[in-house]
């Protein structure tokens, strides 16, 4: 930066921290500086008394005066920059240069090349024994914007400094013990302040091992990194199901399996053959207690108890974890599509001219956004939210519409057993409603994005409002499922009232239900079914329309882009699969997550064979955010009636760990029967829906907490633009001030002046 | 010299790692990068200083708009890059810096004036460099620009100084992931 001469009136300059640094680090240390620093104590004083009411939290330092130089600066975010920006001694007389002042030398040390930084490093006023300004910059010396050469130079001279002193307390402290170290002793010796001493100086070489890592790298090569973040979001899926698996394994299925039963007599060959009565089903689970002695205690340990509370944390749980990971803060878009807008970890020239056309289309659809937001008419504004209610009522009837249909398919299909059974309808039978649900998720939402080109939304609104209505028809349609496979349960209950009329009666003539059972298959053939048909779509659609962009025209025909919305619904659908699942089938997240895996390895090669990059750039921060705020309103939304089966349905009677319970929540009660009556009575309470709904309630708080932290972000910018207006009166006060001085006028009249 | 092992003695390596981001295993692999742009030059001199052509024939930078400024702000010489400026900015756009590390040298990249403040031609640059030239038309660069002032210039002057910068980096958690190299 060419600076001005030293007396110039500086007034059409900005002043902000880093000019002011600048300016101050090319100076050399401590000649008039102290002077100016003065002048701008003084004002810095009087301005507090001025800007009453303004906190400016960052100045608190300042005016704590000189005992505030022991502080250790911390490179982390805008706070400590300008922590450091108004260095600590601001309000001594003659100002000696302190560790503040070097290190916030030091993070701008690119500003004064040619400096030697181990005499600056000499010069700090400190304690003759005090090395920790030499240990704090050896530990740090690689985050400074210095050239190799420079930090080499520096590293070695602080490293030899060190030593000596270093070797000579080692002498005086340790003595013997450490002399007894023997042969490795020199080696040590030699590296200690570096390596063993000061274990933080080493480069914390932390092997992340990150699965994947490389297949999304390059991904995101080609793609860019919003492409990437689905691969991402499906990573983190595959994770949160396997861990969310291995607790249901290891506290439901584990104790199953070392207490030898694997499988339950009574429970009868399901949908999946032999494969319905294995641990894999609600219904092999034992209503049993284990107990073991050993160590003169007799542990026990409550299958249906351990079953119904593993099944409620992890479920809670899984909640949580989507929740925290949701990060809320805001963003500025114009900023974010420039400044963060490339992507480095491209590599091919297709990749960067796709990239740039990105951008560019996104720029100038939001250039044009922001022109006709003023000009949109007032009658056309009550023509546009006629069209956007009318809208939201059409998908309002989509939902209900389809959830009713599937409802009464499956009414339809409990009456239909008495059809010929040909192979055709019997397959048609066996699959009805799940081929049903999959068929209409293959052709309502097309319908749903088309129709919302009528309301005319604004390009990234509509994304955002497509992406939250499919994914609430998705909910719901799996509701409409879930609820009418309950109707099994309903039937169950009849069946066991007059067990006359039903095929399901074993010889014995007792009736025989297990509807857990037939949920959980009813779930797994279509997780089973969603796998095959999404594949068998998209090599359909995208490897087709790839085959003939290559062999016929490439003008008409182009390669599809990569449809990063529409994969993740699918993926939240597949979760929610999970969410409805878990309590049927214990083991359904890790089958799910092998499902997952399978998917992962089927898009990255579709994705990099047949796929090209979006032509609008839907940042992936954002929307991956987006993305986790969808999939934790669906979970919620699949809560409830999970819940509402738990509590409000009888479980059956011949399978599964409630096989004797009314109600499966029942466990928890039994098993505080035993307990001291203040605790049943929480348990009672607990169990009814009062209690319930409060729980419910605080959930959508910690959701609406997390929502509000969005707010702190906010907090944190005016804070930054308050400190930075007041510092710059305060500069230009200083420059006056100094301008005047070689004037003659005192400083004092000045300050009356301004 | 046998394997590129023996490039460098223990202690350079130990030094190296420390001074960067990078394992042992992952600064012999810059080094063998460093050498593939210019294997005669490379073989005959380990600290040669290759020119800036040279430097963005590497992938990444080949197609990256940035290059030159990229070059310019990791060139202690100004002419060139020799090998431990290319270990720098190797270190820089690899996984393990942290973020506040990467902040600092994007805004050095996007400073095209080196003037230590984002100003409204710097603002320009980038959009230009982004877009390719010519892409937008001249409202839709001022509005743009505007746009994006109002967003980050939190004193009002005009220009971004690196605290605005920084706050607006620190809102995209994507910056991390997009400001880096494939090792």
């Amino acid at each position: 930066m060419d600076e001005a001469g030293e007396d110039t009136p500086l007034l059409s300059r900005t002043f902000d921290d880093r000019s002011y640094r600048s300016q101050g680090s090319r100076r050399s240390v401590g000649r008039d500086r102290s002077a100016e620093v003065d002048v701008a104590a003084e004002y810095a004083n009087v301005s507090f008394g001025l800007e009453n009411g303004v906190s400016v939290p960052y100045l608190t330092s300042a005016a704590s005066g000189p005992g505030g130089s022991a502080q250790t600066p911390s490179n982390n975010g805008a706070a400590a920059t300008i922590t450091s920006a108004v260095p600590s001694g601001y309000v001594t007389g003659n100002r000696p240069y302190t560790e503040d002042d070097l290190l916030f030398k030091l993070k701008f040390a690119h500003l004064s090349t040619g400096t030697n930084w181990y005499e600056e490093l000499a010069s700090v006023n400190r304690e003759p024994d005090d090395l920790s300004i030499f240990i704090h910059v050896l530990a740090t010396v690689r985050e400074y914007p210095l050239s190799m050469k420079e930090k080499l130079a520096l590293y070695r001279q602080l490293r030899h400094e060190l030593a000596k002193t270093y070797e000579v307390q080692i002498d005086t402290r340790q003595g013997n013990q450490h002399r007894s170290k023997g042969r490795g002793d020199n080696r040590n010796k030699r590296k200690y302040p570096a390596r063993s001493s000061f274990s933080y100086l080493s480069p914390e070489k932390m092997v992340t091992f990150e699965l994947w890592g490389s297949n999304i790298a390059r991904i995101a090569a080609y793609f860019g990194t919003n492409v990437a973040s689905f691969f991402r979001f499906l990573r983190f899926l595959i994770f949160l199901n396997v861990f969310l698996g291995l607790l249901m394994f290891s506290f439901i299925s584990l104790p199953q399996i070392i207490s030898g039963d694997l499988r339950d007599a009574d429970v009868r060959a399901g949908f999946f053959g032999q494969f319905s009565k294995t641990i894999f089903f609600f219904g092999a689970y034992k209503n049993t207690t284990l107990s073991s002695k050993a160590l003169g205690i007799t542990w026990t340990y409550s299958l249906p108890l351990a079953y119904f509370m593993t099944w409620a944390v992890v479920s809670l749980l899984a909640l949580v974890i989507i929740i925290m990971r949701t990060d809320y803060s805001g963003d500025d878009p114009y900023a974010s599509h420039t400044l963060v807008g490339w992507d480095y970890s491209i590599t091919s020239k297709q990749g960067t001219k796709i990239r740039s056309k990105a951008i560019t289309t996104t720029l100038k659809e939001m250039m044009r956004e922001e022109q006709t937001r003023t000009r949109i008419e007032k009658y056309n504004k009550a023509k546009l939210l006629a069209t956007r209610v009318l809208g939201t009522l059409f998908h309002l009837a989509v939902l209900a519409g389809s959830a009713l249909l599937i409802f009464l398919v499956a009414e339809s299909s409990l009456d239909s057993t008495t059809l010929v059974p040909d192979a055709l309808s019997d397959f048609v039978e066996k699959y009805e409603l799940s081929l049903l649900v999959s068929a209409m998720k293959l052709v309502i939402p097309p319908i749903l994005s088309f129709l919302l080109k009528f309301e005319h939304y604004k390009p990234r609104t509509r994304v955002k409002v497509e992406i939250a209505r499919i994914a609430c028809y998705y909910v719901a349609s799996l509701l409409g499922f879930l609820i009418s496979t309950y109707s099994v349960a309903r039937d169950c209950a009849s069946k066991t009232d007059n067990s006359t009329d039903i095929k399901d009666i074993v010889e014995d003539g007792a009736p025989y239900c297990c509807w857990e059972n037939k949920v959980g298959e009813q779930l797994l053939q279509l997780v089973l079914l969603d796998l095959v048909v999404s594949i068998g779509v998209r090599l359909g659609q995208t490897g087709g329309r790839a085959l003939l962009a290559k062999y016929l025209d490439a003008s008409k025909v182009s390669y599809e882009d990569f449809p990063i919305a529409r994969l993740i619904l699918d993926l939240v659908y597949n979760q929610c699969l999970v969410w409805l699942g878990l309590y049927f089938m214990p083991a359904l997240s890790l089958l799910v997550a092998v499902n997952q895996v399978i998917l992962f390895y089927f898009t990255y090669v579709l994705s990099l064979t047949c796929n090209v990059p979006p032509a609008k750039v839907f940042r992936a921060s954002r929307s991956g955010t987006f993305y986790l705020f969808v999939l934790a309103v669906s979970l919620f939304a699949c809560f409830l009636p999970m819940a509402f089966g738990v509590i409000e349905l009888e479980p059956s009677a011949s399978c599964g760990p409630f096989k004797q319970d009314i109600r499966a929540y029942d466990v928890l009660v039994d098993r505080i029967g035993q307990a001291p009556g203040f605790l049943q009575d929480t348990v009672h309470f607990v169990s009814t829906p009062g209690f319930v709904l409060p729980v419910i309630m605080t959930l959508v708080f910690i959701v609406l907490y997390y929502r509000t932290k969005s707010g702190t972000h906010e907090r944190e910018a005016k804070d930054l633009r308050l400190h930075l207006q007041f510092e710059r009166k305060v500069q230009m006060r200083r420059i006056i001030a100094r301008h005047n001085e070689s004037k003659g006028v005192s400083a004092v009249l000045v300050k009356d002046v301004l | 010299m046998g394997g590129s092992q023996s490039v460098f003695t223990e202690e350079e390596l130990d030094d190296y790692q420390t001074l960067t981001y990078l394992s042992k295993k992952e600064i012999l692999h810059v080094f063998k990068r460093f050498k593939s742009l210019a294997p005669g030059l490379v073989e005959a001199n380990k600290n040669v200083k290759l020119p800036m052509s040279k430097i963005t024939e590497m992938p990444e930078l080949k197609v990256n708009p940035f290059r030159d400024q990229i070059c310019k702000v990791f060139s202690s010489s100004g002419d060139g890059m020799t090998f431990e400026d290319f270990l720098d900015m190797m270190s820089v756009f690899s996984d393990g810096a942290p973020k506040n590390v990467k902040v600092e040298y994007a805004f050095r990249v996007y400073d095209f004036d080196g003037d230590d403040l984002i100003s409204d031609s710097d603002l320009q640059n980038v959009i230009e460099k982004l877009t390719g030239a010519n892409q937008l038309n001249e409202a839709d660069m001022q509005q743009l620009i505007e746009n994006i002032m109002e967003e980050a210039d939190l004193d009002d002057d005009k220009t971004l100084s690196f605290a605005e910068f920084e706050h607006v980096i620190s809102k995209a958690p994507d910056f991390v992931n997009s400001f880096r190299f494939r090792m």
